[in-house]
């Protein structure tokens, strides 16, 4: 298995009440990814951030909202 | 050839009777009374009372202490023994002290659990419950719920629990630290009838916790493929997956395809992305696919679609406004996970459990075989009409007729089996609907027919009158081909609804040239580009010359000339912007109907005349 790519995303930071709820960043397309170890900090509704993390294809969710984003660093916009 | 021994006959018509009975039962439930009520004239006082009841053996009661039982003298009294009750109704209405006296009819037609909380489970209400208690509560079945793991609270203190596994943390002890887990698992087997809460789909069977996902409510494909072989291995025979993903995974699927063979059902969430095809471990073969509906019954907006989807069911669909448009079940503080609350929670996760607990129930009657059980929860759901965008997929679950269907199929015969599968399938096809075959809402069969009909007799004036003598027909196959094409299209095709693919290819597939045009919509109309001489014209010009293609280009001119006619005469078809118009739309069709049946005859004039003496058919 190829080793996971680090990349950056950038969006908004929004909570969904689905399953209980969850928090995501959504793209300015509106592509949605579901944070995963998130920092307390970064779980704020609204915040415009740019996301450095990798994309965890072997996960899988309740949520069920994307892929899931684990959340190495980031920075607000 | 069928053949059908006279216990088979005998045996289908008692099937049938029984069926008509079920049916008249549940129809109009027989009325159940144990006391009578006696509406008093409104002078009586105590005396009355008292010999009345000595008069009548009875013991006469105040209904309530309300000013309306008061003022009117409304009394009841519990029937004893096997006394003779239609004649005591009888006295009773006759004596001058009595305004009526009619039985006390129970009018809880169906059971209704008594939770507290349980008249706001819309939910359940919508999926039929109360009828389908009547007839099992899952007792005997056991349900693995795949989740976040569950904690008993005290609304899951009757429920049975049996013994489950962690994969998170690698332990016997499951439970949940998200709060996810433990209202997926109140839908399927919350306490019911307690008094407390809420209540659950099939709160007879019994639960394993299987723990996959952490208390993010994450987890990897590893731990949920284990906790799949682990229920499979452990004697559930329903496993609930309110879980997943975009990408699939092998191991998961291999793990479905082990637990189907043992014969475990398996039910899984659709997905929350709005997007047209279900997630994983949903969309596998040998797992029913769960989109999510609201309280108007109307797919959730979260909720995926299409691809995958097999069946619908209440996920919730909240706003602001009305959170109770959610589903209630209890379960952990997210926050707090020692603390237990209700809470409306909404997603196709919610809606999973639903059909897992169904699932149970049809088990519960004893069908076991997971092919089967899909079935029934697929025959038995309402279906949706014109539900292009597979939202619903067979429907939406209904409890109360899946159980009715498992309990009377076990003892059927495999014929009768297979004439109610063929049944369903012509009428969720929409076969036996009357308006089908005459309004054509999907085919109009009759008109088709007669323009393939119309398009080979067209086919055989060219070939007899019009054609020079003696000359051999100079087209092969392809002739054929081209006449139906021009006049009728596969218009079977039509007919064929696959589910998780939307409609428009095969309407495309299913229309002829005329009605190309418009095809990529549902409405009857024909596009006069497509409906004219152009396109026969245009590919005369272009195919004449070449041997092969030459045989479907004169069929399609025939064939599209019987069209057109028809279309300009009996059976009129409104043409794209002269709508209105109808005289200007019918000269049209006709105009270029001659067109063709011109352009056909001088095509087969000029192939005939190149052609050798010997005339060799292509």
């Amino acid at each position: 298995m190829a080793t996971p790519t680090t990349q950056e995303w950038t969006g908004t930071v929004e909570f969904l009440d689905l399953e209980g709820g969850v928090w995501v960043l959504t793209t300015p397309t509106g592509q949605r990814y579901q944070l995963f170890r998130a920092p307390r900090e970064l779980l704020k509704e609204g915040l415009s951030v740019t996301i450095t993390g990798q994309l965890r294809q072997d996960m899988l969710t309740t949520a069920q909202v994307g892929q899931v984003l684990e959340v190495s660093s980031f920075r607000t916009l | 050839m069928l053949r059908l021994s006279p216990t088979a006959i005998w045996r289908s018509l008692c099937l049938l009777v029984i069926g008509c009975l079920l049916t008249a039962c549940t129809g109009s439930p027989q009325a159940e009374f144990d006391s009578i009520i006696v509406n008093l004239v409104n002078q009586a006082d105590a005396t009355v009372v008292q010999e009345l009841a000595q008069r009548y053996g009875i013991q006469l009661r105040r209904n309530s202490d309300s000013l309306f039982a008061y003022q009117e003298e409304i009394y009841w009294f519990p029937i004893e023994g096997q006394r003779n009750l239609r004649q005591l109704l009888k006295q009773l209405n006759r004596d001058p002290w009595v305004e009526y006296a009619e039985p006390n009819v129970r009018y809880s037609i169906s059971f209704v659990p008594n939770d507290e909380r349980y008249p706001e489970q819309w939910n359940l209400e919508a999926i039929k419950m109360p009828a389908a208690w009547e007839l099992g509560n899952g007792k005997g079945i056991t349900v693995a719920v795949i989740d976040t793991g569950i904690t008993r609270v005290s609304d899951l203190a009757q429920t049975a629990f049996t013994e489950g596994y962690d994969f998170v943390d690698d332990d016997e002890d499951a439970t949940d630290l998200h709060g996810h887990g433990t209202h997926v698992a109140g839908t399927i087997a919350q306490s019911t009838n307690n008094r407390l809460g809420v209540a659950g789909v099939a709160y007879g069977a019994t639960l394993m916790p299987v723990r996959v996902l952490d208390a993010n409510g994450a987890g990897t494909a590893v731990d949920v493929a284990e906790g799949i072989r682990f229920a499979a291995d452990h004697g559930a025979t329903v496993i609930n997956m309110s879980l997943g993903s975009p990408s699939p995974a092998q191991i998961i699927e291999e793990a479905v395809n082990y637990a189907h063979s043992k014969g475990v059902t398996i039910v899984a969430a659709a997905g929350n992305e709005s997007s047209s095809q279900a997630g994983f471990p949903a969309r596998y073969p040998h797992v029913i696919a769960v989109s999510a509906t609201g309280p108007s019954g109307e797919k959730a907006p979260y909720s995926n679609y299409g691809v995958g989807v097999d069946i619908a069911a209440p996920g919730g669909a909240k706003t602001p406004e009305h959170p109770e448009w959610g589903i209630l079940q209890q379960t952990i503080n997210r926050r707090n996970p020692d603390q237990a609350e209700f809470a409306y929670f909404q997603g196709t996760s919610m809606a999973s459990p639903h059909v897992a607990g169904v699932a149970a129930l049809i088990q519960a009657q004893g069908v076991k075989d997971p092919d089967q059980v899909e079935k029934i929860l697929k025959q038995s759901a309402t279906p949706v009409p014109n539900d292009r965008l597979n939202y619903y997929g067979a429907g939406r679950l209904n409890a109360e007729q899946a159980v009715l269907q498992a309990s009377t199929r076990e003892d059927e015969h495999p014929l009768m089996l297979w004439l109610k599968d063929f049944l369903y399938y012509l009428a969720s096809n929409g076969y036996l609907n009357p308006r089908f075959w005459l309004d054509g809402g999907a085919v109009a069969l009759v008109p088709k027919l007669i323009m393939v009909l119309g398009g080979y007799i067209i086919s055989v004036i060219v070939r007899w009158w019009l054609a020079p003598k003696p000359q051999r027909w100079p087209f092969g196959w392809g002739f054929g081909l081209g006449v139906i094409l021009g006049s009728s299209g596969l218009f079977l095709l039509h007919g064929i609804r696959v589910v998780d693919f939307p409609a428009w290819p095969l309407r495309l597939l299913g229309s002829s040239i005329p009605e190309l045009g418009t095809a990529w919509s549902p409405v009857p109309l024909l596009n006069p580009v497509f409906a004219s001489v152009l396109i026969p014209g245009l590919l005369t010009l272009l195919l004449l010359g070449s041997r092969s293609w030459r045989g479907l280009v004169v069929g399609i001119s025939t064939g599209m000339a019987a069209h057109l006619l028809l279309a300009g005469t009996v059976f009129y078809q409104d043409v794209l912007w002269l709508g209105s118009l109808e005289w200007l739309g019918r000269s049209f069709l006709l105009v270029n109907g001659l067109l063709c049946l011109g352009l056909a005859y001088l095509s087969t004039q000029a192939v005939s005349s190149h052609l050798s003496p010997s005339g060799r058919s292509l």
